[in-house]
Protein backbone atom coordinates (compact mmCIF):
# COMPACT_ATOMS: atom_id res chain seq x y z
CA UNK A 1 0.00 0.00 0.00
CA UNK A 2 2.40 2.35 0.54
CA UNK A 3 5.38 1.32 -1.43
CA UNK A 4 5.84 4.47 -4.07
CA UNK A 5 7.26 3.62 -7.82
CA UNK A 6 8.88 6.89 -9.46
CA UNK A 7 7.51 8.15 -12.76
CA UNK A 8 10.93 6.20 -14.60
CA UNK A 9 9.66 3.28 -12.71
CA UNK A 10 6.07 3.07 -13.67
CA UNK A 11 7.18 3.61 -16.93
CA UNK A 12 9.72 0.41 -16.81
CA UNK A 13 6.75 -1.48 -15.32
CA UNK A 14 3.82 -1.28 -17.44
CA UNK A 15 4.06 -2.49 -20.75
CA UNK A 16 2.27 0.16 -23.46
CA UNK A 17 2.72 3.21 -21.33
CA UNK A 18 5.40 5.64 -22.34
CA UNK A 19 5.97 9.20 -21.10
CA UNK A 20 3.93 10.78 -23.44
CA UNK A 21 0.99 8.25 -22.82
CA UNK A 22 1.87 9.36 -18.75
CA UNK A 23 1.27 12.70 -19.26
CA UNK A 24 -2.17 12.33 -21.19
CA UNK A 25 -3.49 10.12 -18.39
CA UNK A 26 -2.49 12.58 -15.70
CA UNK A 27 -3.76 15.35 -17.96
CA UNK A 28 -7.13 13.85 -18.35
CA UNK A 29 -7.50 12.86 -14.52
CA UNK A 30 -7.33 9.26 -15.44
CA UNK A 31 -4.39 8.89 -13.08
CA UNK A 32 -3.88 11.24 -10.62
CA UNK A 33 -0.26 10.50 -8.64
CA UNK A 34 0.50 11.89 -5.25
CA UNK A 35 2.17 15.07 -4.41
CA UNK A 36 5.05 14.80 -1.60
CA UNK A 37 5.73 17.84 -0.17
CA UNK A 38 9.31 17.33 0.48
CA UNK A 39 9.80 16.73 -3.14
CA UNK A 40 7.98 19.43 -5.06
CA UNK A 41 9.64 18.25 -8.42
CA UNK A 42 8.65 15.03 -8.23
CA UNK A 43 4.97 12.64 -8.02
CA UNK A 44 4.74 9.26 -6.60
CA UNK A 45 3.08 6.87 -8.07
CA UNK A 46 1.37 3.55 -5.87
CA UNK A 47 0.31 0.52 -6.31
CA UNK A 48 -2.71 1.52 -7.11
CA UNK A 49 -1.88 3.10 -9.98
CA UNK A 50 0.02 0.80 -11.46
CA UNK A 51 -2.72 -1.31 -11.34
CA UNK A 52 -4.66 1.45 -12.87
CA UNK A 53 -2.16 2.16 -15.54
CA UNK A 54 -2.27 -0.96 -16.78
CA UNK A 55 -6.16 -1.26 -17.15
CA UNK A 56 -5.82 1.57 -18.50
CA UNK A 57 -2.96 0.81 -21.37
CA UNK A 58 -4.58 -2.45 -21.22
CA UNK A 59 -8.09 -0.65 -23.05
CA UNK A 60 -5.94 1.72 -25.14
CA UNK A 61 -4.23 -0.74 -26.88
CA UNK A 62 -6.64 -3.36 -27.10
CA UNK A 63 -9.94 -1.04 -28.45
CA UNK A 64 -7.85 1.41 -29.57
CA UNK A 65 -9.90 3.98 -27.61
CA UNK A 66 -7.86 7.24 -26.27
CA UNK A 67 -8.56 10.26 -24.13
CA UNK A 68 -12.14 11.14 -23.72
CA UNK A 69 -13.12 7.65 -24.48
CA UNK A 70 -11.12 5.81 -21.91
CA UNK A 71 -11.52 8.42 -19.61
CA UNK A 72 -15.46 7.70 -19.82
CA UNK A 73 -14.41 3.95 -19.38
CA UNK A 74 -12.50 4.16 -16.62
CA UNK A 75 -15.11 6.72 -14.84
CA UNK A 76 -17.42 3.87 -15.68
CA UNK A 77 -15.67 0.91 -13.98
CA UNK A 78 -14.66 3.17 -10.85
CA UNK A 79 -18.53 3.62 -10.56
CA UNK A 80 -19.01 0.02 -10.69
CA UNK A 81 -16.61 -1.13 -8.18
CA UNK A 82 -17.64 2.06 -6.04
CA UNK A 83 -21.44 0.20 -6.25
CA UNK A 84 -20.33 -3.34 -5.36
CA UNK A 85 -18.32 -1.94 -2.21
CA UNK A 86 -21.60 -0.03 -1.26
CA UNK A 87 -23.65 -2.43 -1.46
CA UNK A 88 -21.03 -4.64 0.08
CA UNK A 89 -21.04 -2.99 2.88
CA UNK A 90 -24.80 -2.29 2.77
CA UNK A 91 -25.28 -6.31 3.02
CA UNK A 92 -22.21 -6.18 5.82
CA UNK A 93 -24.64 -3.83 7.95
CA UNK A 94 -27.78 -5.81 7.47
CA UNK A 95 -26.17 -8.71 8.75
CA UNK A 96 -25.75 -6.92 11.70
CA UNK A 97 -29.05 -6.54 12.22
CA UNK A 98 -31.42 -8.82 14.42
CA UNK A 99 -32.67 -11.78 12.39
CA UNK A 100 -36.24 -10.53 12.15
CA UNK A 101 -35.36 -7.31 10.80
CA UNK A 102 -33.17 -8.83 8.11
CA UNK A 103 -36.43 -10.31 7.28
CA UNK A 104 -38.08 -6.97 7.54
CA UNK A 105 -35.38 -5.74 5.04
CA UNK A 106 -35.82 -8.67 2.11
CA UNK A 107 -39.32 -8.16 2.06
CA UNK A 108 -39.08 -4.22 1.73
CA UNK A 109 -36.39 -5.07 -1.07
CA UNK A 110 -38.66 -7.28 -2.67
CA UNK A 111 -41.31 -4.29 -2.64
CA UNK A 112 -38.90 -2.16 -3.64
CA UNK A 113 -37.58 -4.22 -6.67
CA UNK A 114 -40.81 -4.25 -7.95
CA UNK A 115 -41.57 -0.39 -7.89
CA UNK B 1 -2.70 -24.55 -23.36
CA UNK B 2 -2.79 -24.37 -26.49
CA UNK B 3 -2.93 -20.50 -27.92
CA UNK B 4 -5.08 -21.09 -30.81
CA UNK B 5 -7.98 -22.77 -28.64
CA UNK B 6 -7.56 -20.55 -26.08
CA UNK B 7 -8.58 -17.73 -28.30
CA UNK B 8 -10.81 -19.69 -30.02
CA UNK B 9 -9.62 -19.40 -33.49
CA UNK B 10 -8.22 -21.64 -36.28
CA UNK B 11 -3.96 -22.53 -36.95
CA UNK B 12 -4.56 -20.29 -39.89
CA UNK B 13 -6.29 -17.39 -38.47
CA UNK B 14 -5.57 -13.74 -39.96
CA UNK B 15 -3.77 -11.27 -37.40
CA UNK B 16 -6.95 -9.55 -37.74
CA UNK B 17 -8.93 -12.64 -36.25
CA UNK B 18 -6.71 -13.24 -33.70
CA UNK B 19 -6.75 -9.73 -32.31
CA UNK B 20 -11.05 -9.72 -32.70
CA UNK B 21 -11.09 -12.91 -30.99
CA UNK B 22 -8.87 -11.50 -28.14
CA UNK B 23 -10.74 -8.05 -27.79
CA UNK B 24 -14.03 -10.41 -27.46
CA UNK B 25 -12.19 -11.87 -24.72
CA UNK B 26 -11.41 -9.31 -23.10
CA UNK B 27 -14.59 -7.86 -23.03
CA UNK B 28 -16.35 -10.68 -21.40
CA UNK B 29 -14.03 -11.47 -18.99
CA UNK B 30 -11.51 -9.03 -18.05
CA UNK B 31 -11.52 -9.13 -14.05
CA UNK B 32 -11.73 -5.71 -14.04
CA UNK B 33 -14.68 -4.70 -16.56
CA UNK B 34 -16.14 -8.25 -15.01
CA UNK B 35 -15.37 -8.22 -11.10
CA UNK B 36 -16.03 -11.71 -9.41
CA UNK B 37 -16.21 -13.53 -12.55
CA UNK B 38 -13.33 -16.71 -11.50
CA UNK B 39 -14.10 -18.25 -14.47
CA UNK B 40 -13.33 -15.73 -16.36
CA UNK B 41 -10.41 -14.19 -14.94
CA UNK B 42 -8.83 -17.65 -15.92
CA UNK B 43 -9.99 -17.81 -19.32
CA UNK B 44 -8.91 -14.11 -19.66
CA UNK B 45 -4.97 -15.06 -18.43
CA UNK B 46 -4.81 -17.52 -21.14
CA UNK B 47 -6.24 -15.75 -23.38
CA UNK B 48 -3.68 -13.06 -22.59
CA UNK B 49 -1.18 -15.32 -22.65
CA UNK B 50 -2.23 -16.73 -26.26
CA UNK B 51 -2.59 -12.80 -27.43
CA UNK B 52 1.02 -12.30 -26.38
CA UNK B 53 2.50 -15.24 -28.62
CA UNK B 54 0.59 -15.24 -31.55
CA UNK B 55 0.42 -11.12 -32.19
CA UNK B 56 4.08 -11.16 -33.45
CA UNK B 57 4.07 -12.47 -36.52
CA UNK B 58 7.52 -13.46 -35.80
CA UNK B 59 7.08 -15.38 -32.56
CA UNK B 60 4.04 -16.74 -34.29
CA UNK B 61 5.74 -18.30 -37.30
CA UNK B 62 8.47 -19.16 -34.67
CA UNK B 63 5.93 -21.57 -32.18
CA UNK B 64 4.25 -22.75 -35.62
CA UNK B 65 7.64 -24.03 -36.51
CA UNK B 66 7.72 -25.89 -32.78
CA UNK B 67 10.64 -24.05 -32.28
CA UNK B 68 9.33 -22.37 -28.85
CA UNK B 69 6.72 -24.03 -26.91
CA UNK B 70 3.54 -21.71 -25.22
CA UNK B 71 4.97 -21.97 -21.40
CA UNK B 72 7.84 -19.60 -22.03
CA UNK B 73 4.84 -17.11 -22.57
CA UNK B 74 3.39 -17.95 -19.35
CA UNK B 75 2.73 -14.20 -17.78
CA UNK B 76 3.94 -13.32 -14.16
CA UNK B 77 1.41 -12.98 -11.19
CA UNK B 78 -0.28 -9.77 -12.04
CA UNK B 79 -2.30 -7.18 -9.53
CA UNK B 80 -5.31 -6.58 -11.06
CA UNK B 81 -6.81 -2.68 -10.54
CA UNK B 82 -10.02 -4.88 -8.91
CA UNK B 83 -7.77 -5.73 -5.63
CA UNK B 84 -7.44 -2.04 -5.55
CA UNK B 85 -10.40 -0.43 -6.92
CA UNK B 86 -13.08 -1.32 -3.87
CA UNK B 87 -10.92 -0.74 -1.27
CA UNK B 88 -12.23 2.02 1.26
CA UNK B 89 -9.35 4.01 0.80
CA UNK B 90 -9.01 3.30 -3.43
CA UNK B 91 -8.47 7.65 -4.39
CA UNK B 92 -10.47 6.59 -7.37
CA UNK B 93 -13.24 5.08 -5.76
CA UNK B 94 -16.65 6.79 -6.45
CA UNK B 95 -19.10 8.27 -4.15
CA UNK B 96 -16.25 8.87 -1.59
CA UNK B 97 -17.40 10.55 1.34
CA UNK B 98 -16.05 13.89 1.84
CA UNK B 99 -14.01 15.57 4.88
CA UNK B 100 -16.86 18.02 4.84
CA UNK B 101 -19.77 15.01 4.86
CA UNK B 102 -21.24 16.24 8.28
CA UNK B 103 -24.90 16.13 7.81
CA UNK B 104 -26.06 12.56 8.08
CA UNK B 105 -29.80 13.60 8.90
CA UNK B 106 -30.21 13.22 4.93
CA UNK B 107 -28.26 10.21 4.60
CA UNK B 108 -30.13 7.54 2.42
CA UNK B 109 -30.64 10.68 -0.04
CA UNK B 110 -26.74 11.57 -0.01
CA UNK B 111 -25.91 8.07 -0.10
CA UNK B 112 -27.40 7.96 -3.63
CA UNK B 113 -26.15 11.14 -4.41
CA UNK B 114 -22.59 10.75 -2.58
CA UNK B 115 -21.10 9.87 -6.66
CA UNK B 116 -21.86 12.51 -8.49
CA UNK B 117 -19.46 15.47 -8.68
CA UNK B 118 -16.64 13.13 -7.55
CA UNK B 119 -14.34 13.45 -10.33
CA UNK B 120 -15.63 17.08 -11.03
CA UNK B 121 -17.28 16.66 -13.84
CA UNK B 122 -21.02 16.27 -11.88
CA UNK B 123 -20.43 20.18 -11.03
CA UNK B 124 -20.14 21.75 -14.22
CA UNK B 125 -23.27 23.83 -14.35
CA UNK B 126 -23.75 25.56 -17.77
CA UNK B 127 -25.78 28.63 -17.69
CA UNK B 128 -26.06 30.37 -21.48
CA UNK B 129 -22.56 31.96 -22.00
CA UNK B 130 -21.45 31.03 -18.55
CA UNK B 131 -20.30 28.14 -16.80
CA UNK B 132 -18.64 26.83 -13.41
CA UNK B 133 -14.88 25.63 -13.28
CA UNK B 134 -14.11 22.31 -13.42
CA UNK B 135 -13.18 20.49 -10.12
CA UNK B 136 -9.75 19.46 -10.25
CA UNK B 137 -8.50 16.17 -8.07
CA UNK B 138 -4.89 16.11 -6.75
CA UNK B 139 -3.28 13.67 -4.10
CA UNK B 140 -1.00 14.50 -1.47
CA UNK B 141 1.19 12.78 0.77
CA UNK B 142 0.55 13.80 3.90
CA UNK B 143 3.22 12.93 6.96
CA UNK B 144 1.78 10.59 9.61
CA UNK B 145 1.64 13.22 12.31
CA UNK B 146 0.05 15.93 10.75
CA UNK B 147 -2.93 13.59 9.31
CA UNK B 148 -3.04 12.67 13.35
CA UNK B 149 -2.65 16.09 15.09
CA UNK B 150 -3.53 18.11 12.13
CA UNK B 151 -1.19 20.68 10.74
CA UNK B 152 -0.70 22.85 7.11
CA UNK B 153 1.12 21.69 4.14
CA UNK B 154 1.25 22.73 0.37
CA UNK B 155 1.13 21.10 -3.10
CA UNK B 156 3.46 22.94 -5.74
CA UNK B 157 1.95 22.99 -8.71
CA UNK B 158 3.63 22.65 -12.39
CA UNK B 159 3.52 26.44 -12.86
CA UNK B 160 5.27 27.12 -9.66
CA UNK B 161 2.16 28.07 -7.80
CA UNK B 162 1.24 26.58 -4.68
CA UNK B 163 -1.70 25.44 -3.31
CA UNK B 164 -2.23 25.60 0.77
CA UNK B 165 -3.57 23.15 2.40
CA UNK B 166 -5.06 22.68 5.97
CA UNK B 167 -4.76 18.87 7.12
CA UNK B 168 -7.76 18.38 9.99
CA UNK B 169 -6.57 16.04 12.81
CA UNK B 170 -7.39 12.72 12.55
CA UNK B 171 -7.83 12.72 8.79
CA UNK B 172 -8.21 8.98 7.76
CA UNK B 173 -5.82 7.49 4.42
CA UNK B 174 -8.14 8.43 1.21
CA UNK B 175 -10.26 10.64 2.43
CA UNK B 176 -10.64 14.09 0.27
CA UNK B 177 -10.71 17.47 1.65
CA UNK B 178 -12.16 19.90 -0.42
CA UNK B 179 -10.81 23.37 -0.93
CA UNK B 180 -13.57 25.48 -2.35
CA UNK B 181 -12.80 27.33 -5.04
CA UNK B 182 -9.59 26.70 -6.04
CA UNK B 183 -10.21 24.49 -8.97
CA UNK B 184 -10.13 25.76 -12.69
CA UNK B 185 -11.79 29.31 -13.17
CA UNK B 186 -15.07 29.92 -14.04
CA UNK B 187 -16.66 31.13 -18.20
CA UNK B 188 -18.18 34.24 -17.43
CA UNK B 189 -20.17 34.58 -14.06
CA UNK B 190 -20.35 30.79 -13.27
CA UNK B 191 -18.79 29.51 -10.04
CA UNK B 192 -14.72 28.55 -9.94
CA UNK B 193 -14.16 25.28 -9.39
CA UNK B 194 -13.13 23.24 -6.10
CA UNK B 195 -9.67 21.43 -5.56
CA UNK B 196 -10.23 17.82 -4.21
CA UNK B 197 -7.60 17.01 -2.51
CA UNK B 198 -7.43 12.68 -1.77
CA UNK B 199 -4.75 12.33 1.48
CA UNK B 200 -2.17 9.98 1.86
CA UNK B 201 -0.72 9.08 5.13
CA UNK B 202 2.90 8.41 4.72
CA UNK B 203 4.10 5.79 6.80
CA UNK B 204 6.30 6.46 10.55
CA UNK B 205 8.90 4.48 11.52
CA UNK B 206 7.57 3.77 14.79
CA UNK B 207 3.54 4.47 14.90
CA UNK B 208 0.68 2.35 12.39
CA UNK B 209 -2.45 3.58 13.05
CA UNK B 210 -5.90 1.57 12.70
CA UNK B 211 -9.04 4.05 12.64
CA UNK B 212 -8.49 6.60 15.76
CA UNK B 213 -5.82 3.57 17.28
CA UNK B 214 -2.08 4.28 17.23
CA UNK B 215 -0.08 0.84 17.39
CA UNK B 216 3.46 0.26 17.89
CA UNK B 217 5.92 -2.43 18.66
CA UNK B 218 7.94 -1.66 21.91
CA UNK B 219 11.67 -3.53 22.53
CA UNK B 220 12.36 -4.48 26.27
CA UNK B 221 14.64 -6.34 27.58
CA UNK B 222 15.28 -9.49 28.68
CA UNK B 223 15.27 -8.45 32.70
CA UNK B 224 12.48 -5.69 31.95
CA UNK B 225 10.10 -8.26 30.38
CA UNK B 226 11.08 -10.67 33.97
CA UNK B 227 11.08 -7.79 36.65
CA UNK B 228 8.85 -5.27 35.22
CA UNK B 229 9.36 -1.62 35.63
CA UNK B 230 8.63 1.91 34.50
CA UNK B 231 9.80 2.77 30.65
CA UNK B 232 9.65 5.74 28.59
CA UNK B 233 7.27 5.41 25.66
CA UNK B 234 6.56 7.69 22.59
CA UNK B 235 2.85 8.29 21.70
CA UNK B 236 1.83 10.88 19.15
CA UNK B 237 1.68 13.74 21.85
CA UNK B 238 5.10 13.33 23.27
CA UNK B 239 6.70 10.55 25.79
CA UNK B 240 5.15 8.96 28.73
CA UNK B 241 5.60 6.55 31.47
CA UNK B 242 4.42 3.09 30.72
CA UNK B 243 4.63 0.23 33.33
CA UNK B 244 5.41 -3.04 31.93
CA UNK B 245 4.24 -6.01 34.40
CA UNK B 246 6.64 -8.59 36.01
CA UNK B 247 6.66 -11.85 33.91
CA UNK B 248 5.50 -9.91 30.15
CA UNK B 249 6.00 -11.98 26.99
CA UNK B 250 6.49 -10.96 23.52
CA UNK B 251 3.63 -10.32 22.24
CA UNK B 252 1.69 -8.84 25.19
CA UNK B 253 -0.35 -5.84 23.95
CA UNK B 254 -0.58 -3.16 26.62
CA UNK B 255 -3.15 0.00 26.35
CA UNK B 256 -2.64 3.66 27.16
CA UNK B 257 -5.87 4.97 27.27
CA UNK B 258 -6.78 8.29 25.23
CA UNK B 259 -3.11 8.46 23.73
CA UNK B 260 -4.72 7.62 20.34
CA UNK B 261 -6.02 10.15 17.53
CA UNK B 262 -8.73 12.90 18.94
CA UNK B 263 -10.13 13.39 15.66
CA UNK B 264 -11.54 16.85 14.61
CA UNK B 265 -15.50 17.16 15.72
CA UNK B 266 -15.64 14.13 18.28
CA UNK B 267 -15.24 13.96 21.75
CA UNK B 268 -13.85 10.55 22.13
CA UNK B 269 -10.69 10.13 21.70
CA UNK B 270 -8.24 6.76 20.55
CA UNK B 271 -5.76 4.57 22.63
CA UNK B 272 -2.15 3.55 21.74
CA UNK B 273 -1.41 0.18 22.09
CA UNK B 274 2.29 -1.37 22.74
CA UNK B 275 2.95 -4.32 21.74
CA UNK B 276 5.85 -5.77 23.77
CA UNK B 277 8.90 -7.89 22.09
CA UNK B 278 11.38 -8.80 24.10
CA UNK B 279 14.98 -8.13 22.56
CA UNK B 280 17.80 -10.20 23.75
CA UNK B 281 21.25 -8.44 24.93
CA UNK B 282 23.49 -8.30 22.06
CA UNK B 283 25.81 -10.47 22.92
CA UNK B 284 25.03 -12.83 25.88
CA UNK B 285 27.95 -13.02 28.23
CA UNK B 286 29.08 -15.75 30.78
CA UNK B 287 27.44 -14.68 33.69
CA UNK B 288 23.90 -14.68 32.07
CA UNK B 289 24.65 -18.17 30.22
CA UNK B 290 26.07 -19.44 33.69
CA UNK B 291 22.99 -18.13 34.83
CA UNK B 292 20.37 -19.85 33.38
CA UNK B 293 22.19 -22.87 33.02
CA UNK B 294 21.49 -23.05 36.93
CA UNK B 295 18.16 -21.45 36.60
CA UNK B 296 16.99 -23.83 34.31
CA UNK B 297 17.57 -27.02 36.31
CA UNK B 298 14.94 -29.02 38.08
CA UNK B 299 12.62 -26.47 35.83
CA UNK B 300 9.48 -27.65 33.40
CA UNK B 301 7.85 -24.84 31.94
CA UNK B 302 6.82 -25.32 28.42
CA UNK B 303 5.26 -23.12 26.51
CA UNK B 304 5.36 -25.56 23.30
CA UNK B 305 3.29 -27.68 25.24
CA UNK B 306 0.61 -29.84 23.06
CA UNK B 307 2.07 -27.80 19.66
CA UNK B 308 4.33 -31.07 18.95
CA UNK B 309 2.84 -34.39 19.26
Amino acid sequence: MTETFTRQQVIADVSGLDPVRLVEFIEAEIIVPVHVPEQPEEVAFRQVDVARLRLACELCDCFEIRDETLAMVMGLVDQLHGARAELRAVVKAIETLPPDTQRDVVVALDQARKG
Amino acid sequence: MDPYEALGVSRTASAAEIKKAYRRIVKETHPDLNPGDAAGEERFKSASAAYDLLKDPETRARFDRGEIDAQGQETAQRNYYNSYADAPDNPYRQGQRFDDFEDLSDFFSDYMRAGRGARGTGHDHVHGMHADGRNVRYRLQVPFLDAALGGATRITLPDGAALAVQIPRGIADGQTIRLRGKGDPPIGKGQPGDALVTVSIAPHKVFSRDGDTIRMVLPITLDEAVLGGKVEVPTISGNVSLTIPPGASSGQVLRLRGRGIAPRGRETCGDQLVELRIVSPPKVDDELAAFMETWRKGRDHDPRKGMTS
